[in-house]
């Protein structure tokens, strides 16, 4: 449990990959994304919720299998939490360099921070509970 | 000693092997969005914008379309802020983008075209709506309007997926018959002309969501009318005065059964009532093509006023073009016209009449004089009025002839003839206080025509009778 807030492992092995990791899939996550807008697909919006979900999970799974190890809850978060600079980052650049205006929602970037967070600690409880089941799946 | 099976192996090669995906996810990523840039910018092609003010044709729609789109065609427009040095204000207007506009279809798509016009018209209604808060708010700097203009373009966003929501992307006719009215009805609200057509003759006053078309002439059954009629959102919306003495004795709701019994058209629905004295009857009717028909008559005096809503009820829901029905006949009221005559006598208009000349009629006379031709309806005549000064005023537009034939205009009254010059058919008859007679009596009015070459030339007339005692109290 101790190790979950144990940001040293995360820290020592930090390189420009996983920077790489994050920022490759934020931008594959913005372009599914744009080319769903430019399709004209009207998906419901759990549909949507689900395609959310998937770059982070790509992130983790892409990170376990580069370190040979899962990372711990702050690792995960910090790695969210690139993702997420990431995808504004691309979402800045392209309106800069298509639209020549940007906005920034401040509201919408701490909503998706709190809920990332409130996310990990999920599944970090989630982990916990099926490690005390002996399950270990995660 | 070989190394351990369960050690990792060379970070190198892994790293090595993950970057090249990674970079290559990219790179496809970066390729995929510029490709979608350029088809959504139709490769660069310049942007021609377009202010709201002429029609829309398909040549301003030069996008290409999204390949898996569902539509057949698409709009983009929006409202934009600009500084007039002239008026040293902020002017807002709605424009089009033909770059960013596409359709896949040219051919025999007015309809369609139609529904993308008025997307654009529901742009430019927001755009007044900001025109009229600039208005209101004269001393607002640039940042505080562009605040509002950001609210306003998200209420416009709102309105837009609302319309085609409701219309199902124009799919639904009746839907989008109904919005048109409804835009267009807001328009007017925002415009200096309010909608409002009043016909100054008879009173009548109704809305009309965009302008009618106007005539007036002598009908087969030799009564004069005048008619406001508006084709437009699959509709026919009128508004008709007939003028004839015969209809103040007339039972309404029987003249009406009657009216409709000879045109072989069912009545389905038909209530009579009475309002300030006048009686009203409100009609639904259909004939045998299904076409519907709602309609108000009104009798007042010698005046006969009808309203009609006509639609076609084939398509399955009809909702939309009732409730246009119902607006249009709900605005309708009767008005007193006289303050605009008075107004128009004062402003000394080209339909204010001066006397030219009075004289006495010599029967005898066998040049230089008129034939009174027997009484027939040469025109439409508004209800007597009176002036401060106790002139009796008769605005009248004369119908049985065209301008341009028309020659002198004339009154007579007990053998006194007043000639009068105006540059129009429509103008006022005037009859000084001192000349009118203590008793009820007869006004011809009327006119000559120009290529009546007789020494007695015809005079076409129309007689009215005036009560002095409808003449209010003069005050001294």
């Amino acid at each position: 449990m101790a190790s979950s807030f144990n940001f040293r492992p995360f820290f020592r092995a930090f390189s420009i990959r996983d920077v790489l990791t994050a920022f490759s899939i934020a931008l594959l996550y913005f372009t599914v994304l744009k080319v769903l807008s430019y399709a004209e697909v009207d998906f419901p919006a759990y549909v949507y919720a689900f395609i959310l979900i998937i770059p982070f999970i790509l992130n983790h799974v892409v990170y376990k299998i580069e370190h040979h190890r899962p990372n711990n809850f702050v690792g995960r978060n910090i790695q969210d939490y690139i993702f997420l600079i990431g995808y504004w980052l691309v979402s800045f650049l392209h309106t800069l360099i298509f639209n020549k205006t940007f906005s920034i929602d401040v509201k919408s970037v701490a909503y998706f921070i709190v809920i990332v967070f409130i996310s990990e600690c999920l599944v970090a409880l989630i982990k916990r509970l099926l490690t005390l089941m002996k399950w270990q799946i995660l | 000693m070989p190394c351990c099976p369960h050690q990792a192996p060379s970070n190198l090669d892994e790293m090595a092997n993950f970057v090249k995906p990674k970079l290559a996810v990219s790179f496809s990523c970066i390729a995929l969005l510029v490709l979608i840039r350029m088809l959504e910018t139709n490769f660069n092609a310049p942007v021609n914008t377009k202010r709201w003010g002429e029609p829309l044709t398909w040549e301003d729609f030069t996008g290409i379309p999204p390949i898996f789109s569902k539509y057949d065609a698409a709009i983009n427009s929006s409202i934009y802020l600009e500084y007039d040095s002239t008026n040293s204000s902020y002017h807002a207007y709605a424009a089009q983008f033909d770059r960013y506009s596409w359709t896949r279809s040219r051919e025999d798509s007015s309809y369609l075209l139609n529904h993308e016009q008025y997307h654009f018209n529901i742009t430019e209604l927001h755009a007044r709506m900001m025109n009229d808060y600039i208005k209101k708010n004269p001393k607002k700097n640039e940042f505080d309007l562009q605040m509002q203009l950001a609210t306003l373009k998200g209420e416009l966003r709102f309105m837009q997926d609302l319309y085609d929501d409701e219309t199902d992307h124009s799919t639904i006719t009746n839907k989008q018959r109904r919005w048109e009215y409804n835009i267009d009805s807001l328009l007017q609200s925002y415009s200096p002309d309010s909608g409002l057509v009043r016909d100054n003759f008879s009173g009548a006053k109704v809305y009309f969501a965009s302008p009618p078309t106007f005539n007036s002439g002598i009908n087969s059954n030799e009564v004069p009318f005048r008619q406001y009629i508006l084709s437009r959102y699959g509709m026919e919306l009128l508004l008709i005065s007939f003028q004839d003495p015969t209809y103040r004795n007339i039972n309404l709701a029987e003249f009406i059964r009657d009216h409709y019994k000879r045109l072989g058209i069912t009545i389905k629905f038909q209530l009579v009532t009475e309002q300030n004295g006048k009686t009203r009857v409100s009609v639904i009717t259909r004939d045998s093509s299904n076409m519907s028909y709602h309609g108000l008559w009104l009798r007042d005096g010698s005046n006969l006023i009808r309203l009609l809503a006509k639609f076609t009820t084939r398509t399955p829901d009809t909702t939309g073009y009732f409730q246009i029905a119902r607006s249009f006949i709900n605005s309708f009221e009767l008005t007193e016209a006289n303050q605009y005559w008075l107004n128009e006598i004062e402003n000394d208009t080209e339909t204010t009449v001066t006397v030219s000349s009075i004289f006495r009629a010599k029967p005898e006379a066998r040049e230089n004089c008129l034939f009174v031709k027997e009484n027939q309806s040469v025109g439409f005549y508004k209800s007597p009025l009176y002036n401060k000064q106790g002139t009796l005023l008769i605005p009248f537009d004369a119908l049985r002839h065209a301008d341009s034939i028309v020659n002198e205009k004339f009154l007579l009254i007990d053998k006194e003839i007043y000639t009068y010059s105006s540059k129009s058919n429509e103008i006022i008859y005037s009859l000084p206080l001192e000349r009118q007679p203590t008793k009820t009596y007869t006004i011809n009015l009327g006119y000559t025509i120009k290529n009546d070459s007789s020494k007695c030339k015809l005079f076409y007339n129309q007689a009215i009778e005036i009560d002095p005692l409808d003449r209010p109290l003069i005050k001294e």
